[in-house]
């Protein structure tokens, strides 16, 4: 049955926005699989997404980097397309444009084309996920291609530097927070780990399927059920257990230096609250991060609009299992231990009273309404965020999330930052090239921990990539 | 069922919708071989209007019933190109400034309203065009306007915001060379636009000239912009489009005609000796960018030219990646300017083979023989991407604008379903062999895993003969 969900756009004080009321529909298929639907019909397009609840958390120290090498192989031949040559030649006459993204707690798959082809599409979509024939030769073919895209990302500046931050704060567990993986499991990675991932986290029971666009939502329902029927959750299925990541380090710094680097940058991550245990702590970071963005604040001021930072900031990245906050600036080396001292001094000013102000506050709020107003004139790219929600979340987080942030005040902004920032351990980073180091002091430090840390990302794959 | 959709088929859709969306009397069938309804590009140009404002300055009002978002987009016939060597460097830093502060508009005025309502306003010269442009809601019309013109007209250039934008533009550049996936852009520009092309910018030079100029340049350089026959306003709205034309000519309508200078850029000239450049850099992936010549926007052959592209990238993707993995990024693309310019970008750990079949597959489109079936499913590809750029309000206004910028008609873009479904084999065949040629090759890549030959045999085997 159908649910109307009404996504009502508040604000604070009297003015009334929300004009213009959107929602999005869901039904749940007889295999147990949720269908989202949200309709717009500004272009004759469609956008139609597959979601998982997996990733880099659903993957063991033998699997890391193979559910990215799944989304590679989603787009191969399955049942109904024997072959690449079948399966692009569908994807010209369909006038699809595909892709997909798999990160540490969400995989995505998307198709947008024109709505005349909805059926077509949605059929694509159930035979690709349901019947993948995930051959060896196809996946031997594939897999280089997944080393080269290895390959790009090493090939930035930033590729240790987020590899040691990251492993410092999840250690032994760092793999369930990275995607990529590693070379040589990519490079040996076999059909039948390929398969037992897809009994793993691909299955209607840990899946949802998303349409965006210009589709009646009727017929989407007898579509769905009609293309998605065949596939199936195993008998038994029980979603994978998430293991307790370390506690959080005691306060660590390093300094990474690497030639081709211009301005430096420097960043504190905390730790942060799980959406899945703390929502509520979830609204005020995030309300925190947009008052540290208002051009009339103190921060931005003092930041940004002062030429001390060529861009600072506060991130926090809505997870399920895992919760970090950034704190961040990109400065010219010169200045770099002055921005240093300057930002983790700045924290202890945002819970005192007149740093952030009810105004402001309100623009916030505001701000973070129209947002979403926003987002919803693009439904093509919605879809994929409602995607991301769905997995990451649920949607009654999504839902409310309006609410949450409406609700919030200036003393629970001050909570946040006493509960997860103020005089809490931080590791700290400090990327800068050799020279600049140099000239300001400053060494790289971060041979001691690129054994323990950083040297499996050196072992090479397959051909030597 | 899984049987493949016609033509009718699909243009009996597109009726529907249309048919939906403003409830048009009547649908009728679609034409053979159309891959857009009539009547859905009837509606598009319906539901666009042109007007002028009493000082001449042209004014698109693109209605999208229903929402209650506004986009405005002012653009300038003016960008990069027009600019002496010297004095490139103030395109962006111009437009960075400029929606800082304006006169009855103090900083930290602009930056209250623009929380207040939350204005996203952006400006930003290009190659050809510039634009300043700001989202907004129709409720906050009037607010947004009004600070819209103000920036506009009459930007204050404030010595603090002028060196602050100095000193991040030169950051910015500084840093270019950090990610090898833009350098590389660079690296080819070096050998595909001689010095002193209106196109060309190089970021050594930009450092240098943000050296020499101050803010007396930018002030001049904004002067010179601001003229109506220079300019060409874009709203996207549901407001009805007489309040639009009215309100905006409150506040455009008395800017006074000057003459705006404007160079019109020739072709590079293509010197085999001089078309090959290497950056020397030890990475895990070999970065190559490939630029030629290629017809511009305004030539008869534009949409057949885009429609190559479009085969030429699959075919390149179908090769490299799928059947051989060399490469997890490698496309074709066209940059369709007053002058067209042809584009091959691949990240390999194999370049020298990736090279090879770039050559291979460069030399199967010059002799291949499309079938019409082939065609048409290129064709299909863009009746998606033709309705992306339409999805969203900026989206749209910054479709239009081009369209009336280069064909002084925002229809134009509407019609371009039609000029694609006239293309044929025979053109694609006539234009790639015509333009796939003379290439210059850019790379980033440790001098011990790249061989200067391989990069060599490519542009040599490329060459134009006549």
């Amino acid at each position: 049955m159908w649910r109307l969900i009404a996504l009502l756009l508040t604000l604070s004080g009297s003015q009334a926005l929300a004009k213009e009321v959107k929602s999005y529909t869901t039904h749940t298929l007889s295999t147990g699989l949720p269908v989202i639907g949200f309709e717009s019909h500004k272009v004759p397009l469609v956008t139609i997404v597959l979601a998982a609840k997996a990733g880099a958390m659903t993957e063991s120290e033998q699997t890391n980097g193979l559910t990215h090498l799944w989304e590679h192989m989603f787009f191969k031949g399955n049942a109904r397309l024997p072959d690449q040559e079948a399966f692009n030649k569908r994807i010209r006459q369909l006038g699809i444009s595909y892709n997909g993204d798999t990160s540490a707690e969400k995989v995505r798959y998307f198709i947008t084309l024109p709505s005349v082809f909805l059926e077509d599409g949605l059929q694509f979509m159930a035979d690709a996920i349901a019947t993948p024939l995930l051959e060896q030769k196809e996946m031997e073919r594939e897999r280089r291609v997944v080393l080269n895209e290895y390959e790009r990302n090493a090939a930035q500046p930033s590729f240790d530097y987020s590899n040691l931050m990251r492993n410092i704060i999840y250690g032994k567990l760092g793999y369930r927070r990275d995607p990529l993986g590693l070379r040589p499991i990519i490079a040996n990675a076999s059909r039948d780990q390929l398969l037992a991932i897809k009994d793993q986290v691909f299955v209607p029971a840990n899946c949802s399927l998303l349409v965006g666009g210009d589709f009646n939502p009727d017929d989407l329902a007898k579509l769905a059920e009609k293309h998605f029927s065949q596939w199936k959750t195993p008998d038994g299925w029980k979603p994978l257990e998430h293991p307790e990541f370390q506690p959080f380090p005691t306060t660590t710094s390093f300094v990474m230096t690497r030639p081709i680097v211009q301005n430096a940058r420097v960043q504190f991550t905390f730790k942060g609250p799980k959406v899945s245990q703390q929502a509520e702590e979830t609204y005020a970071l995030d309300v925190l991060a947009n008052l540290l963005e208002h051009r009339n604040g103190r921060f931005y001021h003092k930041f940004v609009d002062s030429g001390l930072t060529y861009g600072a900031g506060l991130g926090y990245f809505t997870q399920a299992q895992a919760g970090e906050v950034d704190f961040y600036a990109m400065s010219t080396s010169s200045r770099v231990q002055e921005v240093q001292k300057l930002l983790i001094d700045e924290i202890k000013l945002w819970s005192k009273p007149g740093y952030f102000t009810v105004p402001q506050l309100n623009d916030v709020k505001r701000k973070m309404t129209i947002a979403r107003k926003r987002e919803q004139n693009a439904p093509t790219e919605f879809i994929k965020e409602l995607a991301f929600w769905w997995a990451v979340t649920g949607m009654s987080y999504y839902d409310g999330y309006l609410d949450g942030i409406q609700k919030v005040t200036i003393a629970d902004v001050q909570r946040v930052v006493k509960t997860w920032l103020e005089g809490k351990s931080y590791v700290q980073g400090v990327l800068l090239s050799p020279e600049d180091a140099k000239a300001v002091g400053l060494q790289d430090n971060t041979a001691p921990l690129a054994a323990k840390y950083l040297d499996m990302y050196k072992q090479s794959g397959a051909d030597g990539a | 069922m899984n049987s493949r959709l016609n033509f009718c088929q699909l243009g009996a859709f597109f009726t529907a919708t249309v048919w939906m969306l403003v409830s048009l009397p009547t649908a009728s069938a679609l034409a053979v071989n159309q891959l857009v309804a009539d009547e859905s590009i009837n509606l598009q140009k319906s539901m666009t209007s042109k007007h002028h404002l009493r000082n001449g300055l042209p004014v698109i009002v693109r209605s999208i019933p229903d929402s209650d978002i506004v986009h405005l987009s002012v653009n300038f016939a003016s960008g990069l190109k027009d600019l002496p060597p010297g004095r490139k460097v103030l395109n962006e830093w111009m437009w960075g400034v400029m929606p800082l502060a304006a006169r009855g508009y103090p900083k930290k005025k602009v930056y209250e309203i623009s929380e207040k309502f939350s204005l996203e306003m952006a400006c930003g010269g290009g190659i050809e065009t510039s634009t300043c442009a700001v989202g907004s809601l129709n409720e906050y019309w009037t607010q947004t306007l009004q600070l819209a013109a103000a920036v506009i007209k009459d930007p204050a250039f404030t010595k603090e915001d002028v060196e602050l934008t100095r000193q991040r533009i030169e950051a910015q550049l500084k840093d270019l060379p950090s990610d090898p996936g833009d350098y590389v852009n660079e690296v080819v520009n070096s050998v595909f636009y001689p010095v002193g092309h209106p196109y060309r910018l190089n970021h050594d030079e930009a450092l240098q000239e943000l050296k020499k100029l101050g803010r007396q340049d930018l002030v001049q350089f904004h002067r010179s912009l601001l003229s109506p026959d220079n300019m060409a306003i874009v709203v996207v709205t549901s407001m009805p489009a007489v309040k639009v034309v009215a309100d905006l000519d409150k506040v455009f309508g008395a800017i006074k005609t000057k003459r705006v200078k404007h160079v019109y850029p020739k072709m590079p000239q293509f010197v085999e000796n001089q078309a090959y450049s290497l950056s020397d850099r030890e990475l895990p992936t070999a970065y190559i960018r490939i630029k030629f010549n290629a017809p511009g926007i305004r030539e008869g052959s534009a949409t057949a030219l885009r429609l190559l592209f479009e085969i030429l990238s699959e075919e390149l993707g179908e090769e490299i990646r799928t059947k051989r993995s060399l490469s997890y990024a490698v496309h074709a693309f066209l940059i369709d300017y007053s002058l067209g310019i042809g584009v091959i970008n691949a990240s390999t750990s194999k370049p020298e083979e990736t090279l090879k079949a770039i050559r291979e597959v460069v030399d199967r489109v010059k002799a291949k023989d499309y079938s019409a079936e082939e065609l048409l499913e290129y064709k299909r590809g863009f009746v998606t991407s033709y309705y992306l750029t339409q999805e969203t309000h900026a989206a749209m206004a910054a479709t239009l604008g081009a369209s009336e910028f280069f064909f002084g008609d925002a229809n134009e873009y509407y019609d371009m379903p039609r000029q694609l479904e006239r293309v044929t084999p025979a053109e694609i065949k006539s234009l790639a062999q015509k333009w796939l040629t003379n290439f210059r090759v850019g790379v980033i890549a440790g001098r011990n895993q790249f061989k200067d030959e391989w990069a060599r045999e490519l542009i040599q085997s490329t060459a134009s003969k006549s």
